[in-house]
């Protein structure tokens, strides 16, 4: 279920590479009086960082009684203990209403540890606020908490303080982060950092028709969203954004006596009936189960599994790839008749001569060169796709990395077509930034990533949904383009795992109308291994029609920290397996193992095509794609696992 | 007009053009250059390439974006131009007096009675043909630039003239470097100090005394920078007159800087080295010193001595105005350029004082101070053939030595004043932006520091080694001076004194240290104590508080040191007074050799 957010996450902490900006504020500076009027002052990390990789902070000044200000103030940005804040770039702009509000944008670069902005006015200070960066650990369990004064969860301080049956978190830490409603990001992507947006009781939600897509949009593409019980305004909010059908399960779920996790799209809702993780006494227990309950719903290393290994090629695509190898070719030839050739053939020859054959040559290769800039303006780029479509009761939830490459043009578009379509652009600074470079080859080769900047907290809308996008990408250069769209009809893939002999048997059956291939099915849960907690991934491997073998788990055995992680790839076969025609089925067995808790268990296939997202127009050519299908097989297709305590012990791997 | 058309005369009027152009095209050579352009143009372009488009370098991306492809390859290979022109124009503008010596006919053209200008500007001149060479072989590169959009034609138009400039710049200065030391000297200095000013000319620095067009070249990435805020200070010069600013152009600053320095260079091929014909070595071709018929032959082979004597006799053959006015053509462009270098220096630390604690500020003044005094005593000394050379000042004659202890004194005490004064300055300036600051908010005083007074104190307590170190300076300054007096060459003098200079600071200091530091000699150690003296290591430990070993903490308790600037002044004084001692020597046996001769 986590594994759109997280697979999100990916590439948004290296997308949207800012800080969040953790503000200590004094609640009575906030409204403060310029020339007799009250005014509030809001201030904080907003939007995505522009090309220059600076982050926006936003001053916003504005009038509650809608008279227009006269008084004339000054903002001060002053950053600590280097005084090297680098304010980027600024601009003021006045609200629609003239003079009732202002607001300031600054992109800054992170330099210092302590950033206090101040409004002066009569070089007096009205208002202040400072704030300390912070970075947040993608490896973290990262919990956001929407509430009235900023107050964050608050976890066991150690394991034995911890209460509840939940798995240990181990290694993960948790991480709690808070802000007020109106902090809100106005899109989705940066949410994505977060396994669970806590939405307090107290919060205020009166938020802009952009906020709530974006909350609802984390929620429908697999983020998880604790809301106060009963029918509160975050349930409704919700209700209102999400696809109908989604909106049908809030709906039962809200009706529900016992709040219980309820999925909605591919994500999932919890309940909070009386404000138990901020209010109570209990609260820090509520918490720490939470943050365990979350990292449960941990996913196996699913890109190792999803990639196929030609995509991890580094290097140019087609044709950028063949155009620069064209400039290269030109310019080789010209240094090889230039250098070597008069050397070797005109060693003996006249100056006349030498001169003559110079004067043809250059004057040839400047003719070529004159023309290798338009023909490389008119070629097409290349684009490189990744989806990830998540099937679920509601429809498909596809997300998109567009990878878009440039053979030497300029100018070019891309237009495209879907269901609920939300795009990103990423500017190109960002996407060739390193640390994308890390996550992007880290997503492929399903290495361990390293820390990565926090996300950045919107606080004004912003029009990013466009269906039509003008790429300005220099030449040979690289863009991402990241997109979610909806599939709402589309049927899920039946899977049921049993337990016969003293082993799983799973069985598979296509309803959904999309022609799989390479379908695997990937079960993951914790056992008990030496002694250790143990997380543990048996992987089918690609059932292949025609051919049965026998279990022949392949270990693969990696210490993470005191962790073990065991893989098992078991290649297996099904007699029905057939997946060229819709409807056909699949089994397969697998051993028994020591099972302590319930098992997670995907299914996973290509299928040929985009299921919801549809390029209409593009001055990209597509040379290699990959378009998976993943559905989680929900625990009550899965045996009971108290019957897998079982005869063969993982031990004796 | 037809007196500057016949002064110009002098560069297509020379033999050595003559034979350049004859030499230019040859396949061998032709082919050797263009290879190694496109050694240099191809890889670049490609890196940079690369690095703006698909490797993850932040700010080329930003830079190839912003400008476009076109311009940004135009930047590039303009850069490629300059890197390659700094190494080949030296190289090929060498050789106009080892050439000739090497093939035995340097005498035939002294006697010719060629003058010094017209011999070796026609070299100089060649130097535009071969630029032209190299900028046909980079058409299809700049070609291809053009074709991909963007690039600015007055950029390129500016860069090539600025290209020009810096390609007879090049060569003029390697001339007056060959006529002042050994040719392959000459080349490796040239090269050395050209490359260096280059890669300093690429940073976003604001540089009044620009000498190399890289800054002009770089520029359009500065922009970049700059439009971005990722440069806070500005990169351009700029004027402050009546509260308006006006940024001055780098290629005009190149173009006058590189003018300015490329008259003073050309005025050096004319002046050539200091005149240095003493009776050692009067004889052409062959340098004879007393008793040289009981040395072995190889005593007796004196290459620099001989080399030196044979370009002072072509430098016979210029023009006796130069003679007649010669103090003030050589000693004049000399202290311009020291004294010019050495306040832009201190210019330029000033101006950047902002980002430097008092301390770290503190550190660079003294360094900068140090190292001033160093370069004046090196560029003010003579050795023994021209420590008496008289040189004419109209109607006045006056000793190389005497004139050189006036410019070295002279400038001693100009560095000791800004040395000393300096902190004061940029303390001024401080407190200035702090006040700026504002000081009614409490709440954050912790953003605005007060002045600090202990740190002041301290910076100040440190500032006091200002005097100590211009002791020492005129110490090293009088044993050069009297070195000098002893040795042929002046790097002999200069490298002696260095070690000497070396031995004399570690060598007592090190021998009491060990008498510290071993438990067996410590009970002797306060005895000893004494002969660390001579070291100013222990003064200078204890003026800074800096973090010193138990067996130096001990050294200085017994507080010797406090003598060590006493000291120095009566060394200092005891070697000036040993070197005016030498100079009158060595003055007396000129006088009575000339009389001998006549």
């Amino acid at each position: 279920m986590i594994l759109l957010p997280r697979f999100t996450g990916l590439m948004l902490l290296a997308s949207v590479a800012s800080v969040l900006a953790q503000p200590e504020e004094n609640p009575k500076l906030k409204q403060i009086t310029l020339d007799g009027i009250e005014v509030d002052v809001r201030c904080g990390i907003a939007g995505q960082v522009d090309d220059n990789l600076a982050m926006p902070l936003i001053l916003t000044v504005s009038n509650t009684t809608a008279e227009p200000i006269d008084a004339v103030w000054e903002v001060e940005f002053l950053d600590y203990p280097n005084r090297q804040l680098k304010v980027v770039r600024q601009e003021t702009e006045l609200s629609p209403k003239m003079k009732t509000s202002r607001r300031t944008r600054l992109y800054l670069k992170r330099e210092g540890t302590i950033l206090v902005v101040r409004l002066l006015g009569n070089a007096e200070v009205l208002w202040q606020r400072v704030m300390t960066w912070e970075t947040a650990h993608r490896s973290a369990i990262n919990i956001l908490t929407v509430s009235a004064n900023r107050e964050r969860l608050r976890f066991a301080p150690n394991k034995e303080a911890a209460v509840g049956i939940m798995p240990d978190p181990g290694e993960r830490r948790a991480v709690s982060s808070a802000i007020q409603s109106w902090e809100l990001p106005t899109h989705s992507p940066p949410l994505c950092m977060f396994k669970a947006v806590v939405i307090s009781k107290d919060a205020d939600l009166s938020l802009s028709p952009a906020q709530e897509r974006a909350l609802a949009d984390y929620l429908v593409f697999g983020g998880t969203i604790v809301v106060p019980g009963g029918n509160s305004p975050a349930l409704e909010l919700l209700k209102s954004n999400v696809p109908p059908a989604a909106a049908e399960a809030i709906t039962n779920a809200a009706d529900m006596k016992t709040p219980a996790p309820t999925r909605i799209g591919s994500g999932m809702l919890l309940f909070d009936a009386e404000d138990y993780f901020l209010r109570t006494e209990k609260s820090t227990d509520a918490a720490t189960s939470l943050a365990k309950f979350l990292e449960y719903e941990a996913e196996p290393a699913f890109p190792k599994f999803l990639q196929p290994s030609n995509h991890a090629r580094r290097g140019l695509p087609g044709n950028a790839s063949k155009s620069l190898s064209m400039v290269g070719i030109v310019f080789l030839l010209y240094a090889l008749l230039t250098g070597p050739v008069i050397w070797l053939l005109l060693r003996k020859r006249s100056r006349e001569a030498l001169a003559g054959y110079l004067g043809v040559t250059i004057s040839v290769f400047c003719l070529i060169a004159l023309f290798v800039g338009p023909i490389l303006g008119m070629r097409k780029g290349d684009i490189q796709w990744l989806s990830v479509t998540e099937l679920t009761p509601d429809g498909g939830y596809q997300w998109t990395m567009l990878s878009m490459t440039s053979a030497g043009g300029k100018n070019h578009q891309i237009e495209l077509q879907g269901d609920r379509l939300r795009s990103w652009l990423l500017p190109s600074t960002v996407t060739n930034d390193y640390r994308f470079s890390r996550y992007g080859w880290g997503f492929r080769q399903n290495m361990r990533m390293e820390e990565s900047m926090n996300i950045s907290l919107d606080l004004l809308a912003e029009d990013i949904q466009k269906t039509k996008q003008d790429v300005q990408i220099s030449p040979w250069g690289t863009r991402l383009l990241l997109t979610n769209s909806y599939l709402p009809q589309t049927r899920q893939v039946d899977v049921r795992i049993g337990y016969r002999s003293q082993a799983i048997r799973i069985g598979v059956v296509n309803n959904s109308n999309l022609e799989l291939t390479d379908s695997k099915i990937i079960v993951s849960y914790w056992a008990q291994n030496q002694g250790q907690e143990t997380y543990v991934v048996l992987n089918t491997g690609i059932l292949l029609p025609g051919a049965r073998k026998e279990f022949g788990p392949e270990i693969v055995d990696r210490q993470l920290g005191n962790r073990g992680f065991i893989n098992m790839n078991i290649a297996g076969f099904v007699p029905y397996h057939n997946w060229e025609r819709t409807g056909g089925c699949a089994s397969v067995s697998l051993p028994g193992t020591n099972l302590s808790r319930t098992p997670n268990a995907y299914f996973i296939a290509r299928v040929t095509g985009s299921p919801s997202l549809k390029i209409k127009q593009s001055s990209f050519e597509p040379n290699l794609g990959t378009h998976l299908v993943v559905q989680r097989i929900e625990p009550n297709r899965i045996i009971d696992p108290k019957r897998l305590m079982a005869p063969k012990a993982i031990d004796q791997y | 007009m037809k007196v500057l058309a016949r002064k110009l005369e002098v560069f297509w009027d020379s033999p050595n053009l003559v034979r350049d152009i004859g030499s230019l095209l040859s396949a061998w050579r032709i082919g050797m250059w263009f290879c190694l352009l496109n050694m240099v143009l191809g890889p670049l372009m490609a890196i940079m390439i690369y690095m703006g488009s698909i490797e993850n370098e932040e700010p080329f991306v930003q830079i190839s974006q912003q400008l476009g492809l076109g311009q940004y390859l135009a930047v590039t290979l303009m850069l490629g131009l300059c890197g390659v022109l700094t190494v080949l124009i030296p190289l090929r503008a060498s050789g106009l007096f080892e050439g000739p010596r090497w093939a035995k006919f340097f005498d035939q053209i002294v006697l010719s009675g060629i003058s010094p200008e017209r011999y070796l500007a026609g070299r100089i001149a060649s130097q535009n043909i071969f630029f032209v060479v190299i900028l046909l072989a980079s058409m299809p590169y700049a070609v291809f630039g053009l074709s991909m959009g963007g690039t600015k034609f007055s950029y390129v138009a500016g860069s090539l003239f600025a290209l020009c400039v810096y390609a007879n710049l090049l060569s003029v200065a390697t001339v007056a470097m060959g006529a002042l030391f050994h040719e392959t000297a000459a080349v490796l200095i040239t090269v050395s100090i050209a490359a260096a000013l280059f890669v300093f000319g690429l940073f976003p620095i604001a540089l009044p005394g620009l000498f190399t067009p890289a800054h002009y070249i770089i520029e359009p990435f500065h922009q970049v920078m700059r439009s971005a805020e990722q440069l806070q200070a500005s990169y351009k010069f700029v004027i402050n007159y009546n509260g308006a600013a006006y940024p001055l152009s780098s290629l005009l600053l190149f173009v006058l800087n590189g003018g300015l320095l490329g008259l003073i260079c050309f005025l050096f091929c004319l002046l050539g080295p200091v005149h240095c014909l003493v009776r050692e070595n009067s004889t052409f071709g062959e340098v004879v010193m007393p008793g040289d018929t009981r040395r072995k032959r190889l005593f007796r082979m004196r290459f620099v001595l001989r080399r030196r004597s044979e370009v002072a006799f072509f430098y016979e053959n210029r023009n006796p105005l130069l003679t007649r006015w010669e103090v003030p053509l050589r000693y004049a462009p000399v202290c311009a350029l020291l004294g010019t270098s050495l306040f832009l220096t201190f210019g330029v630390a000033h101006y950047y004082s902002h980002e430097t604690s008092l301390q770290e500020f503190a550190a660079i003044n003294l360094t900068l101070m140090c190292t001033g005094i160093v370069v004046a005593a090196f560029a003010f000394c003579s050795d023994r053939m021209t420590e008496t050379t008289e040189m004419r000042f109209g109607r006045f004659t006056f000793t190389k030595g005497a004139l050189d202890t006036v410019a070295f004194l002279f400038f001693a005490m100009a560095l000791c004043a800004i040395g000393y004064w300096g902190i004061d300055l940029r303390e001024a300036s401080e407190l200035r932006v702090q006040r700026s600051l504002g000081t009614e908010v409490e709440a954050f005083s912790w953003l605005i520091s007060s002045p600090d007074k202990s740190q002041l104190a301290y910076v100040m307590k440190v500032n006091g080694l200002c005097p100590f170190f211009l002791i020492l300076g005129l110490e090293i300054y009088a044993m050069i001076r009297l070195l000098g007096c002893q040795f042929w060459e002046r790097s002999s003098a200069v490298f002696v004194t260095f070690i000497f200079i070396l031995a004399l600071f570690g060598v007592p200091l090190g021998a009491t240290m060990v008498f510290f530091s071993h438990q067996d000699l410590r009970p002797f150690a306060q005895s000893v104590a004494f002969l660390s003296v001579p070291s100013p290591i222990p003064l200078i430990m204890t003026t800074v508080d800096d973090q010193v070993g138990v067996e130096m903490g001990r050294l200085i308790d017994t507080g010797w040191y406090q003598l060590t600037p006493l000291f120095h002044v009566l060394f200092g004084l005891t070697l000036a007074g040993w070197a005016v001692f030498c100079h009158r020597k060595l003055k007396e046996s000129r006088s009575e050799s000339a009389e001998g001769h006549t």
